[in-house]
This record gives structure tokens, C-alpha cells and sequence, in this order.
């Protein structure tokens, strides 16, 4: 018999092909190959009631000449299974789901030391101390055991227990030993509960001996102590008194870890209060008057140190109940903190061509950002990217920002110009002391919060800023992160409004805030 | 009514002598008289009032003579009496008075013609009396008749007036209702009529005569413009098929159309008589299209294929194939039945079998598509536009959440369905495919959405999922095989790829692809009716060697081929499982996708379904009860059958645990017995709630009243109930996103009750399946920050979000098509079984069996409008699209279409929008301006320009 001219349907084309009945179907499916480049074992070609198989009769399927088939089957490679098998956040356990999500670990509190747990996880948001620990050779027992904590924290995903750190710390400071006594039975009596500020000072203290580092993050032996270049500010303080204007002030200079934020019944905002902590009246003699005058003390900032500590002096003594009390006022504190207004008139001329520009300078980097999302998300949609997941933000960044047509260059050159053009404004001498801020503007980066009405009670919790923690994070990501001992979770920046005070609830204590960089 | 009759008798008695003098000028000076002032108007009332009463007078004198002139006279008077809308005419005013007193002369008078014509004149003047003596305008004009000579007529009831025939048809109506009631209560006449009359006097004459004045009767009313009056009357008449020789090339269409929408109204044995009436007049008047969609309707084969083959136009033809295209009606029923086979008329030609098979869909599809502007594939992020939502979710970026990832799938199915381009499968890169993305189950979603990213594509598509079919994965290969089903659903390839590459596989032994092989079949020949699947798929069924799951999925497959066939092996096989298997198999959860697959062969078949209800009764395990109630509930599917509804709502009502305590207490000493029956089963209350939804759908009226009971059940019910009142609503709406369900379910998806919130979010995706609603968009938006927490309502949110932007907003879900008056079963089989796996969510959707979702398929279908040449080559022309407005009944020549747009076709067309065409360049050749649409050039079009010159 001759052989048929056929047609095979594949893919959507029509083939020619011709058919000999009398040869087995493999040879009508070698043919078919060749046309199609379907290989012979994976194809199939649909006859009537069913599939052409090697050992199909052809006088059953009764192929007629124009006849068209349809073939099934692929050209080229099957597809093939990723080389590493994808990991799904379902088969994790707890500790790969930390690494997996980076969350940090949380301690574990060893009864009322929730203050050390705040305050320690609060420190830990000044990544230049921890530099500073770690290059350091020579170092005291407290800051020693700070180092080793804060090392083994970042080396495991589940809670930590600090007890190695708290006796040291007991031993350092005796007062945090402290027995607990009032309790109903001597049995359940432990340690008692501090104040978490406290602790910030008297850590800060035993910190001071830490020697400072410089730019490239070496230790400086000989230079200034690491708490003094970054977290110590200098205060002028101006005595005047009010009834004998004819009586020079006195000028005192005067170093301090934090600065105060009074709060009296009119106090709604932070800023108030840190205002009348600073311009005080006080009472004392008089030398030109001979007797008891009304002073009033203005103090002012005359150096302004990258990490700024403001204490909220929520507990107060009060004398009628001799108790110290809880000032439960809600007082408003700002997520960014421009400190001009708190530093001296020299200070202030020297920060503010910095400071302004740089706020300029936010804006069009907001700006900047809000252009590169739109076109990302229209990137994404149109670029063959196949996994429309978010990668990690600055892995896709580059390319990202690489095809923005001609609107925006990349983000890096954009922030290379703006640095050196602030680094221009800033005066010779703020450069040259290292760990100073140098544009007065801050960045809140973690807060200590108290919980409960009286001051030995209550629980203390810590936050901080995930960008802290994470430096590849994204620049739009203002998510906190909250330690509740060993409980960590993510904490909305939306929220920090309910961390203002005015109940029981958590309310602001001690805020750490950052100075805002140039780049 | 009392206040008038004393006055009217006081002004006789002022006046009469004046009336007498000019009798003979009345007509004339009537008519005048009527123009004139006021005041001689009331003379010009005295005047006629005089003048009646001594015409009446006359016929009560002895002479026989005057007689003849008189009742003349007072015919003439009455008939050229006019009046306005509101008031009645001044003679039958004045002559109320003399009724009961010309009733008395009346009975005096021997039979005669003079006789015949005063009956004629009282039948008149009886509709003063109609209140307290009911029917005597119809009794005294059949007397009239009766005393006719047999050579003369009787006048027309319609010389008498418009309001003369109504009258007169109200009579009918009530007196034809009595007389049938009659038969088997002798006194209901009596109760009917009033009180005060001892002895309401018979109406004479036989039903025929009845009958036959009806139909004069309607006769006058389809010349009048009152069409619907005609249909009522032959209504209660019953003898509505006789309308089919009373219409005319004016009236048809509108009679059709008042008909058609009554259908919804009436009880079983009428709607199918008023179908086929409809269909009989339409074919009288060649409307092939729209007779042929009356003919699907009515679900009857032999209807169908005369239809099909009455036209014979091949052009006509292709339009009725794309139509019975659409409604995926079996081919094998346009083929002559085997009796004739000897000279069977060979094959159909091949395009039209093209037209049938759907095989140019894709096609068409895609360049619609493209047309639109939305051919590009959409990423996850495009539809899930996270950047929009209010909280970020928690784990982000790196990890590969396997939840996460299988919405993904659905999601990324759902949107580029169709189009066969999606990033994510179909164009993958090489090793990059999403599968791998996926976790063991979730590998045979994802390779089964190639499926639908190649929904239809049955030319590159099948070689595509081919090379799936090879993985060494076993889920994957399942997936590979439901994918070879989903992508031929609704299509028909002259290869019939889908049978011989699954049909082997029905038999393997590894459970997932013989599941999905199976599926596959279901989902590829929905409603297709094939005999050579009952082969392949039954043993499964009976087989009691296999799992529960098997069979009930077997069954569920059948009951998706053989939809709407009340196929009776397959019912007394499923019936024959039922009553066999133990107890303990048969309360497997996937038990009541058994009883689904007997249900679906009942679709729309209404009474067929009694016997096996019958049946199921003497099946004592509990699923009996639930699969009676979805038989019941196929069976009426769309009916709005109010009785139905009521007996499911009553199901609803009851409380299962408040019943068993009370009944534990009442039997406080059998105890032990109690504890036995732990928990009694109210799954049924489920699929209650769903009839409920499934009775009153796609009728408005009913799906709005039923929303109301919803409200009540969401209220009072039990937490089963309260779980299915979501899935209801998105039932009772699917594709068709009103904003009442939408706040509703807005409200339901917040609920305590995880179960209601979840089921609450897929029915949002359902409402808005492939309509890219803004605003349902948001609150899935807000959803996904609502719900980041928890894994099960964010899948499910994903999955809405994905349903919401079907096709990239062009697949609907909406199982009514052709103006939303036929209802495609397959859709309704796919649209059920999909709820039904969310019936129990955790035992289905949320745990291995997420492919169900896929089930839908068979329900999507683009909601496009393509026109079509008559060489099925597209021909863009403008059309206007608007809400569709409810014309039936309304006077004039009203317009369907409000707020309408023009548009250049092709164009997508919403649930409830219309279009026609803006140009009267064309004629179409289908009724309904939807989905393909053939288009004939109009011979007596003249180009407006060169008119214009």
C-alpha cells in the first residue's frame, strides 16, 4: 500500500506528513518527530476513541489520505525541578522562622528584671557601643559581661537568659540586689523591682571606662571615652537672678547623660516639658543681695551627642503620701526631634545650615521614594521578573532602579551628591568630634516604657526601631520592635501613639533618640 | 354606594315631562351636550335621563313593536356615550337605578331575538351591579347568545367598549375558577357571590362557550395593545396554547415577552405549558434564535434538534450553534434519533460542528482580550496591590510561605485564565516553574491552574500540560491530569483529547490521579451527556472496593457529564451505593459529593426527580435527608417555587440542639440510649440554606425576598446555618456585584465566627467574580490587613481578590446567559460543587481538596460581545451598552437600555447590562446581543450622509 499523505495538528500548526499503513505506528510517530521535534516516547497522537499506540493496528484506525491528526506532546526539556528544593515557612520550627523572619531574641526575665531587660535591649540600639565592646581588649567586669550578652543574643534565635549579666550587674550595683520585702510571706520574696532609668544611669556609669572608638570603629585609647564621644551632652547652664539684674550671671558648664522632661499638669508635649526642665527657677542666697533671691537658671545644650537620652520624670516623690508616685499624664513625644531649640545661640548657628538643609534634603528623598514605588509596581508588572514576591528590598532596588527610564537615576548617586554637599555645611570643629550629632536632628530609636502606677511595680517593656536592628531594611519600614522579655513581636510605628501615657497602660519612660545621619 | 342611589332617585321625579318633547333629538343634542356649559349640562343629564327612563318605559308597555326600536335606541345611547377614564358613563348612571327592574321584565319576556339583544343591553348595565351580583354581565351575554337565532352573531363584546371586554374577561375568569372548583364543592358559587341576593342566577352555557368568548375576548385585547390582558385571561381559562392562532406579526414579540416573564410566576404543570406556547410561536413566526432558547430552556432534545434543523439558512444556523454552544447542549442530540438513522442526513457540515464545539473560543477570546487592552499578564502583586493595604503583613519577603504560595496559584489561575500567557506557569521560565513553589497537594493546584492560564486552548494548551504529565512528582502529575480537563471544559475537539488521555488513568492505582483523571472527565464533559463516560465511570461508583472519596467523586463526575439527564442508571447505581454501604463509610465527609452527583442529574427537571425522593426516604442513614433536599433544590432550581422555599426555610428553622435536649430530658431514663447518637447531623441545614438560594435564583424578585430571610437566618440560626448564609448570597449573586449583598457580606466577613468570615470572603469573590469592582477590591484589601494573622482568611482573601479579577474582569460566573433568561447547567453543577467543598471548609478547601476550587471552570465564561460576519470573521460595529431595563408589559416602544455608552465591539458586557446595536447598518441574527452575534447587512440601509445630501 502506498503511503498516505497526512496531516498532524501540532501546537496549533498544521503539518504535513505521510502515513504507511503498512509499517508499524512508531514509524508514522519517527515521521512525526521529524516535523515536530516531539520525541516519539513523549508523544501522543489522538485517533479515534482513544491514543496511537506502537501496537495499534492500522487497518482498526482505517487512516485515509488528508486525514488530519492531532499530536500532544512537547518539544525540548521537560521542566525541571529547582536544584534546591524551596523551604516553606510552614515546615519551620520556631528558631528557623526567627532567622527566617530576623526577629531578634528576647530575655528572659529572672524575676522583676524586666528593667534590666528593657534597658539592655534599649542600649541595644546604639550598634556603636556594641563596636565599641567588641574592639575594645582591656575591658571592666560590667561592660565585659554587657559584650557577652549582646554577642550571645545575636547568636541564638530564643530567648536568652541573662543571669551571668544580671550578677555582674548586682555586684556593680549593689542597690539593684535589693530584697524585695514587703511581700506576705518572707518565702515569696525575691528581688525587688528598679526603676529602669536608674538602671540606664548607672549602666551608662559603669560603661565609662569603655575607651571610645573613632570613625573606621577602632578602638582610641588615648582619645575620650566612648560614653562621653556618643552619648554625653554638654550643658551650659546660665544662673541669673531675677530680683538684681545688675548681678552677673554665673556660667556653669556641666556634663549630662539625658536630659529631663518635667511633667506638670500643663505638660502635653515632650518638648514643653524639656523646656522647663531647662529654664528653672530656684532659690538660693544671693551675693549681691545678701539674702534668698529668686534665680532662674537657663541651661542650654553646647554639644549635642549622636544618641540623646530624654527621661521622662514620670516618678516623683511625693511627700504627703511618702511614696515615690507615677505621673500618669499622657505627654506626646515626637518620632523626630529637632534639638536647635535646646542648644546654645553658638551651637545653634553652627547646626543650622546643616539641619535645614538636610530637611530639604528629606523631603526630596520622600519624594524620591514615593516616585520609585509607583514605578516598581510598574516595573514589576511589565519586567519578566518571575517571582513577584518581595525579594529583599535592596536586592531589588538595583536593577529596579537601573530601568527607571531617564525620571530618576539611581538612588546611591542621588545620596552621594547630598552627602557631600552637607558635609560642606558642617563646621570644621562638630566634624572633628567624633560622635557628636552634627545636624541636630534626631531619629527616636528606642523607648523604655513603664507599665503600672507605682514605680517599684509595674513591668517594663522595651521597643526599638526595626531599621535599627536591620540596616538592609527598608527606608519606609518605621515598624518598631517590642521586648516584652522573652516575647518579641512587631510593634506598628501607628502604635506608638498608645505609648504616649495617660493610664497604666505602658507610657514612655526613658526615649533614646538617635542623630540623624547625613547620608 | 348607598348616598348615590337616594339622589339619583330624587332627580327623576323633578323633570320627566321636559325629556319626553325631544326624544327623537337626544343622540345628536347628547353628543353636544356633552361640549356645552355647565349649566346646561346638567339640563342636557335631565335631558338623557329623561329620555332613558321612558325608552325603559316603552319596554315595559305591551306593544312588542317598539320594542325592537327602543332597545336600539338605548344600545345607541349607551355605545356613543363617552366618558373620561374616571367616571362612569352618564346613560349607565341613570340606568342603574332600573337594573333590578329590567332584570324582573326581563325574565318575562319569551326568547327572542328582541330578547337576545335586551340581554345584550343588560350584560351592559350589569357591570354597575357587579358588586352585589356578581358575573351578570357574563351571565346575561351568554343568555344573550343563547337566544340568538344560530344564523345571526351576537356583537362583538368589543363594540361595547374596552371596559366592556375586561369586564367581561373578570367574569370569565371568576366564573370558569367557580365552575371548576364547582364540580367537587356544589355551594361555592353561593359563597363566592354576596348575601344579600338569595339566588345568584346560574351563568349559562357549557365551558366551551366560555371559552369561546375568551377568546373573542382576547382577540379584542391583542388588537387593543392589552396583550397582557389576553395572556391572564387564557390563563385562567387554561387554554394558553390557543394564543399561538390569535397572534400576529405585531403582537407576537410582545405577548412572548409578557409570557415569558410569567413563567417565573406560575406553578409547575403551567410554566412548561407556557414555554412551549411561547416556543410554538416563535417558531410560527420563524424567531429560530429565540424559539431555540425556549427549547433549551425546556430541556427537551427532540425541540431542540427540530429547531435547530427548522432553519434553513446555514448562516442562522452558525448563530443557533454558537447559542447551543454556550449552553453546551449535547451534540449528539442535534443528530437525527436512531430510529431514522436508516437515511441518516449524514454529518453536520464542519463549520457548523466548529461553531458547536466551541473550538474558535480561544481564538476569539484572546483577540478580545487584546482588543480590550488587557492581553498582558498580571502579576500577584497586581491584583493583590499590597501597597495599598493598610497593615503589613507579618513574615515577609525571603520565606516562601507554602499557604501563601498556593493562593498564589489559584490567584494567578484565576486572573490570567485564558489568556495563556501567566508568568507564573504557562511562560515560566525554564526550571522556574511555580509549581515547585508549591508543597506536596499544593503542587497539583499549580499544575493544574495550566488548565485555565490555557482554558480553551486546545490547540497549543494540551502539549503544554503534556510535559507535567511526565514529572516523577505524583501530585504534579495529578495536577497534569485535572489541568487536561479543566483546559477542555466547554470546548469539543473533533480529537476528544481529553477522553483519551485521561481515560486511561481512570483506573490507576495511585489514588491522586485517579482522582484527578476522574475530575478531569467530570469537569471536560459537563453536560455533554456522553454514554461512553458512563461506561468508564460508573464501577467506581457501585465498585465497593474503592474509598468513599472515589466513589463520591465518581459520582460527583457523572453527575457533572450527565447534568440535567436524570440519567436513570446512574441514579439507581448511586442509590444502590447509598443503601449498601456501611454507615460508617457513608459518614465520610466527601459522602455528600455523592449525594451532590445525584442531585446534579435532576437539574431543572422538576417533578422527574419524585420517584427517587421516594427512594432516598428508605435509606436510613442521615445523608439520605441531605441528598433529598439537593435533589429537591436541583430539581427546582431557578424556579422560585415559593413552596419549596418555605419547606426549606422550615428545615432552617430547627434548632438540632435545643431539640436533643429537650428530647434527653423528656426521656431522662433511657439515658444510655441517648448518648449514643452524640450529635445529630445538620449538614442537611447546610445545603437547606444553599436551596434556598439555589429555588430563587435568577429570578429578582424572589432573590431579593430571599435575601431578606437570610438576614433572619444570619439572626436566629444555628452556627451551621449562619456559615452557609454567605455561600448563599454569593450563590444567589455570583458575578453580579449589587452593593446591598456587598455590605452585607462586608459585615459577615468581620464575623466571630471564623468559619462565617471565611466562607463570607469567598462569597465576596464569588458576587464579583471577573467584574474588577473597585470597591469590593478595597474591602479585600482591607481584609488582608484585617485578617494577617490568620493564615486560613488571608488564603481566602487572596482567593476572593483572584476571583474578583477573573480574566482580568472578563469571566463572569454567572450561570444565566441569553439576557439572563437560560440558565446553563453545567455552570450551576460547577458554581454548586464548589460551594460545596466550603460547606465544610476544613474538610476540603482549606485542607487538600483547594483543587476543588477549580470546579468553577465550568461556570466561567467571557462576558464579551463579539460580532461576527457572516464568514465568522470579526466585524467591529458600534453598539450601545446600558443597564438593562424591564420593558415587558409597558406601553409603546420603550427603551431596554438606561445610561447606556457607545462602544465599538467587540465589548464586555456586565451581569445586568444590555447592548444593541447603534447602527441600523446591520441586522443580527441572534435575539439577545451577546456573546458571538452574526450580523447580516441590512438590504434597506442607505448610508445617513449620503442621505443627508
Amino acid at each position: 500500500m502506498a503511503p498516505l499523505a497526512v496531516n498532524v495538528k501540532h501546537a496549533g500548526k498544521t503539518l504535513d506528513v505521510s502515513l504507511d499503513p503498512a509499517l508499524p505506528p512508531s514509524v508514522f510517530k519517527e515521521a512525526i518527530y521529524q516535523v515536530t521535534g516531539v520525541p516519539p516516547d513523549r508523544m501522543k497522537v489522538m485517533i479515534k476513541g482513544g491514543m496511537l499506540k506502537d501496537d495499534t493496528d492500522w487497518k482498526k484506525v482505517a487512516p485515509k489520505t488528508g486525514q488530519t491528526f492531532m499530536v500532544i506532546g512537547a518539544a525540548g526539556e521537560l521542566p525541571k525541578p529547582p536544584s534546591t528544593p524551596v523551604v516553606f515557612l510552614e515546615d519551620m520550627d520556631d528558631s528557623q522562622i526567627a532567622e527566617a523572619l530576623a526577629l531578634p531574641v528576647g530575655l528572659r526575665n529572672l524575676g522583676n528584671t524586666c528593667y534590666m531587660n528593657a534597658t539592655v535591649q534599649a542600649m541595644r540600639a546604639i550598634p556603636e557601643l556594641q563596636t565599641a565592646l567588641s574592639s575594645s581588649p582591656h575591658l571592666d567586669v560590667l561592660p565585659r559581661a554587657l559584650r557577652d550578652l549582646y554577642t550571645n543574643m545575636s547568636r541564638t534565635t530564643e530567648g536568652y537568659i541573662p543571669s551571668a549579666f544580671l550578677t555582674v550587674l548586682r555586684q556593680a550595683v549593689p542597690q539593684f540586689g535589693e530584697i524585695n520585702r514587703s511581700g506576705k510571706n518572707g518565702m515569696m520574696s525575691g528581688y525587688a523591682q528598679q526603676d529602669a532609668e536608674e538602671c540606664w544611669t548607672q549602666m551608662a556609669n559603669a560603661l565609662k571606662e569603655v575607651p571610645g572608638i573613632d570613625a573606621a570603629g577602632n578602638t582610641v585609647a588615648a582619645g575620650r571615652r566612648f560614653v562621653d564621644q556618643f552619648m554625653m551632652a554638654e550643658v551650659r547652664r546660665e544662673l541669673k537672678c531675677d530680683e538684681a539684674p545688675e548681678e552677673p550671671s554665673t556660667v556653669a558648664i556641666e556634663k549630662v547623660l539625658k536630659i529631663e522632661c518635667n511633667i506638670s499638669g500643663a505638660t502635653n508635649y515632650m518638648h514643653t516639658g524639656i523646656m522647663d526642665a531647662l529654664n528653672s527657677q530656684l532659690e538660693k542666697t544671693s551675693p549681691s543681695l545678701g539674702r534668698q533671691a529668686l534665680y532662674s537658671q537657663t541651661s542650654r545644650l553646647s554639644r549635642l551627642p549622636s544618641y540623646l537620652t530624654v527621661h521622662m520624670v514620670r516618678f516623683a516623690w511625693r511627700r504627703d503620701i511618702g511614696k515615690k508616685a507615677k505621673i500618669m499624664r499622657k505627654v506626646k513625644f515626637a518620632t523626630e526631634f529637632d534639638a536647635l531649640d535646646i542648644a546654645t545661640d553658638e551651637l545653634k548657628a553652627k547646626l543650622t545650615p546643616v539641619s535645614s538643609r538636610l530637611k530639604a534634603i528629606e523631603k526630596e528623598r520622600a519624594e524620591r521614594r514615593k516616585v520609585r514605588k509607583r514605578t516598581k509596581v510598574v516595573q514589576e508588572a511589565s519586567s519578566s521578573s518571575s517571582r513577584p514576591e518581595q525579594g529583599t528590598p535592596d536586592v531589588e532596588m538595583a536593577p529596579v532602579a537601573a530601568e527607571v527610564p531617564g525620571d530618576l537615576e539611581e538612588e546611591s548617586v542621588y545620596r552621594a551628591r547630598e552627602v557631600e554637599e552637607l558635609e560642606g555645611l558642617v563646621s570644621a570643629d562638630l566634624m572633628s568630634d567624633y560622635g557628636c550629632s552634627v545636624t541636630g536632628l534626631y531619629d527616636l530609636v528606642a523607648i523604655v516604657t513603664h507599665k503600672g502606677a507605682e514605680a517599684d511595680a509595674g513591668h517594663y517593656i522595651g521597643f526599638v526601631k526595626k531599621s535599627v536592628l536591620h540596616k538592609s531594611s527598608d527606608e519606609d519600614d518605621e515598624d518598631w520592635y517590642k521586648f516584652d522579655d522573652d516575647k518579641v513581636s512587631l510593634f506598628p510605628k501607628e502604635k506608638l501613639g498608645t505609648i504616649d501615657g495617660g493610664g497604666e497602660d505602658s507610657s514612655a519612660y526613658v526615649l533614646l533618640y538617635r542623630s540623624k545621619s547625613l547620608a | 354606594m348607598a348616598e348615590r342611589p337616594t339622589a339619583e332617585i330624587a332627580v327623576p321625579s323633578k323633570d320627566p315631562k321636559e325629556k319626553k318633547k325631544d326624544e327623537e333629538k337626544k343622540p345628536d343634542s347628547k353628543t353636544n351636550g356633552v361640549k356645552d356649559e355647565e349649566e346646561e349640562l346638567s339640563e342636557e343629564d335631565a335631558q338623557l335621563k329623561s329620555e332613558l327612563e321612558m325608552l325603559i318605559e316603552r319596554l315595559r308597555e305591551s306593544n312588542t313593536d317598539l320594542y325592537r326600536p327602543a332597545l336600539e335606541t338605548l344600545r345607541t345611547l349607551i355605545r356613543t356615550s363617552t366618558s373620561s377614564m374616571t367616571s362612569v358613563p352618564k346613560p349607565l348612571k341613570f340606568l342603574r337605578p332600573h337594573y333590578p327592574g329590567l332584570q324582573t321584565l326581563f325574565d318575562t319576556w319569551p326568547a327572542s331575538e328582541n330578547k337576545s339583544l335586551f340581554a345584550d343591553i343588560l350584560s351592559v348595565l350589569a357591570m354597575t351591579y357587579s358588586d352585589t351580583e356578581p358575573r351578570g354581565t357574563l351571565r346575561y351575554r351568554l343568555l344573550s347568545a343563547s337566544l340568538l337565532p344560530p344564523a345571526s352573531k351576537i356583537s362583538e363584546p368589543g363594540s361595547w367598549g374596552h371596559e366592556y371586554v375586561r369586564h367581561l374577561a373578570a367574569e370569565l375568569g371568576e366564573e370558569y375558577t367557580i365552575r371548576q372548583e364547582g364540580e367537587e364543592a356544589v355551594p361555592a358559587p353561593a359563597a363566592e357571590g354576596d348575601a344579600d341576593k338569595p339566588k345568584p342566577a346560574p351563568v349559562p352555557g357549557t365551558i366551551k362557550d366560555l371559552r369561546d368568548l375568551g377568546l373573542e375576548c382576547a382577540t379584542f385585547f391583542l388588537g387593543h395593545n392589552a396583550e397582557p390582558d389576553a395572556v391572564d385571561l387564557f390563563v385562567e381559562l387554561e387554554i394558553v396554547d390557543r394564543i399561538t392562532d390569535l397572534v400576529d406579526a405585531n403582537t407576537f414579540s410582545r405577548v412572548c415577552a409578557y409570557m415569558d416573564r410569567c413563567v417565573m410566576l406560575l406553578p409547575p404543570p403551567d410554566d412548561v405549558t407556557f414555554l412551549r406556547t411561547i416556543h410554538k410561536i416563535y417558531l410560527r413566526f420563524s424567531k429560530f434564535p429565540e424559539a431555540l432558547s425556549v427549547a433549551i430552556r425546556l430541556n427537551d432534545p427532540n425541540l431542540i434538534r427540530e429547531d435547530f434543523n427548522a432553519s434553513g439558512n446555514p448562516v442562522m444556523k452558525k448563530q443557533l450553534a454558537f447559542l447551543l454552544a454556550r449552553a453546551q447542549i449535547p451534540i449528539e442530540w442535534l443528530r437525527p434519533p436512531p430510529s431514522e438513522d436508516a437515511d441518516a442526513e449524514d454529518e453536520l457540515p464542519e463549520d457548523i460542528i466548529d461553531c458547536l464545539s466551541n473550538v474558535h473560543l480561544s481564538r476569539h477570546f484572546k483577540e478580545f482580550g487584546k482588543e480590550v487592552g488587557v492581553e498582558d499578564p498580571k502579576s500577584l502583586e497586581d491584583v493583590y496591590k499590597s501597597h495599598l493595604e493598610t497593615t503589613r503583613s507579618g513574615p515577609s519577603a525571603n520565606v516562601d510561605s507554602a499557604r501563601a504560595n498556593l493562593a498564589g496559584t489559584f490567584v494567578n489561575a484565576f486572573v490570567n485564565a485564558g489568556f495563556g500567557n501567566d508568568k507564573l506557569m504557562v511562560a515560566a521560565e525554564e526550571g522556574n516553574s511555580w509549581v515547585y513553589k508549591n508543597k506536596d497537594h499544593g503542587m497539583m493546584s499549580a499544575a493544574a491552574s495550566l488548565g485555565l492560564g490555557l482554558l480553551w486552548d486546545t490547540d497549543i494548551g494540551l502539549s503544554h500540560i503534556d510535559k507535567y504529565t511526565y514529572s516523577p512528582e505524583e501530585w504534579i502529575k495529578a495536577g497534569a491530569f485535572f489541568a487536561t480537563g479543566l483546559l477542555n471544559a466547554g470546548v469539543r475537539t473533533e480529537a476528544d483529547a481529553a477522553l483519551a488521555l485521561l481515560s486511561e488513568h481512570v483506573e490507576n492505582k495511585s489514588v491522586p490521579l485517579k482522582i484527578a483523571a476522574i475530575m478531569g472527565l467530570g469537569v471536560a464533559y459537563a453536560g455533554s451527556h456522553r454514554e461512553d463516560l458512563l461506561s468508564l465511570l460508573l464501577p467506581a461508583v457501585a465498585d465497593d472496593g474503592v474509598s468513599m472519596e472515589i466513589a463520591s467523586l465518581s459520582a460527583l463526575a457523572l453527575g457533572f457529564v450527565f447534568v440535567g439527564s436524570g440519567n436513570g442508571e446512574i441514579t439507581s447505581t448511586i442509590l444502590q451505593t447509598l443503601m449498601e454501604r456501611e454507615d460508617h463509610v457513608l459518614d465520610e465527609k466527601c459522602g455528600r459529593f455523592m449525594a451532590l452527583g445525584l442531585a446534579l442529574l435532576y437539574v431543572g427537571l422538576q417533578d422527574a426527580s419524585d420517584a427517587t425522593l421516594e427512594t432516598l426516604k428508605a435509606i436510613p442513614h442521615p445523608i439520605s435527608r441531605q441528598t433529598q433536599i439537593l435533589v429537591e433544590v436541583c430539581s427546582f432550581v431557578a424556579t422560585g417555587n415559593v413552596l419549596r422555599v418555605q419547606k426549606l426555610l422550615h428545615l432552617c428553622g430547627e434548632h438540632l440542639d435545643a431539640l436533643k435536649e429537650k428530647e434527653a430530658e423528656s426521656t431522662e431514663g433511657k439515658k444510655e440510649e441517648k448518648k449514643e447518637e452524640k450529635k445529630p447531623d445538620d449538614t442537611f441545614q447546610s445545603f437547606a440554606v444553599l436551596g434556598i438560594a439555589m429555588i430563587a435564583m435568577g429570578e429578582d424578585i424572589g432573590a431579593e425576598m430571599s435575601m431578606r430571610q437570610f438576614n433572619h437566618l444570619m439572626h436566629y440560626g444555628d452556627p451551621i446555618i449562619r456559615k452557609s448564609v454567605p455561600l448563599a448570597l454569593g450563590l444567589i449573586s455570583a458575578s453580579n456585584p449589587q452593593l446591598p449583598v456587598l455590605d452585607t457580606l462586608s459585615k459577615y466577613s468581620h464575623d466571630n465566627d471564623l468559619a462565617v468570615a471565611l466562607n463570607a470572603i469567598f462569597a465576596m469573590g464569588l458576587v464579583g467574580a471577573g467584574t474588577n469592582n473597585a470597591r469590593l477590591a478595597q474591602m479585600l484589601r482591607q481584609l488582608a490587613g484585617y485578617y494577617y494573622k490568620e493564615p486560613d482568611c488571608l488564603f481566602m482573601v487572596r482567593i476572593a481578590q483572584g476571583l474578583v479579577h477573573m480574566g482580568k474582569g472578563t469571566i463572569g460566573i454567572n450561570p444565566f446567559f441569553s439576557d439572563r433568561n437560560i440558565m446553563s447547567r453545567p455552570a450551576i453543577a460547577g458554581l454548586l460543587a464548589t460551594i460545596m467543598a466550603f460547606t465544610d471548609a476544613k474538610a476540603f478547601v482549606l485542607d487538600k481538596y483547594h483543587w476543588m476550587l477549580y470546579f468553577l471552570v465550568t461556570a466561567m465564561y467571557p462576558r464579551f460581545l463579539i460580532t461576527l460576519d457572516e464568514n465568522l470573521e470579526s466585524k467591529p460595529v458600534t453598539v450601545r451598552v446600558g443597564q438593562a431595563v424591564d420593558v415587558v408589559g409597558q406601553a409603546g416602544k420603550p427603551r431596554t437600555i438606561s445610561g447606556f455608552q457607545t462602544h465599538q465591539t467587540p465589548v464586555r458586557l456586565g451581569t445586568t447590562e444590555r447592548a444593541e446595536l447603534a447602527t441600523e447598518e446591520f441586522i443580527p441574527y441572534a435575539h439577545v446581543l451577546e456573546g458571538f452575534v452574526i450580523l447580516q447587512k441590512n438590504p434597506g440601509w442607505e448610508k445617513e450622509d449620503t442621505m443627508q445630501l
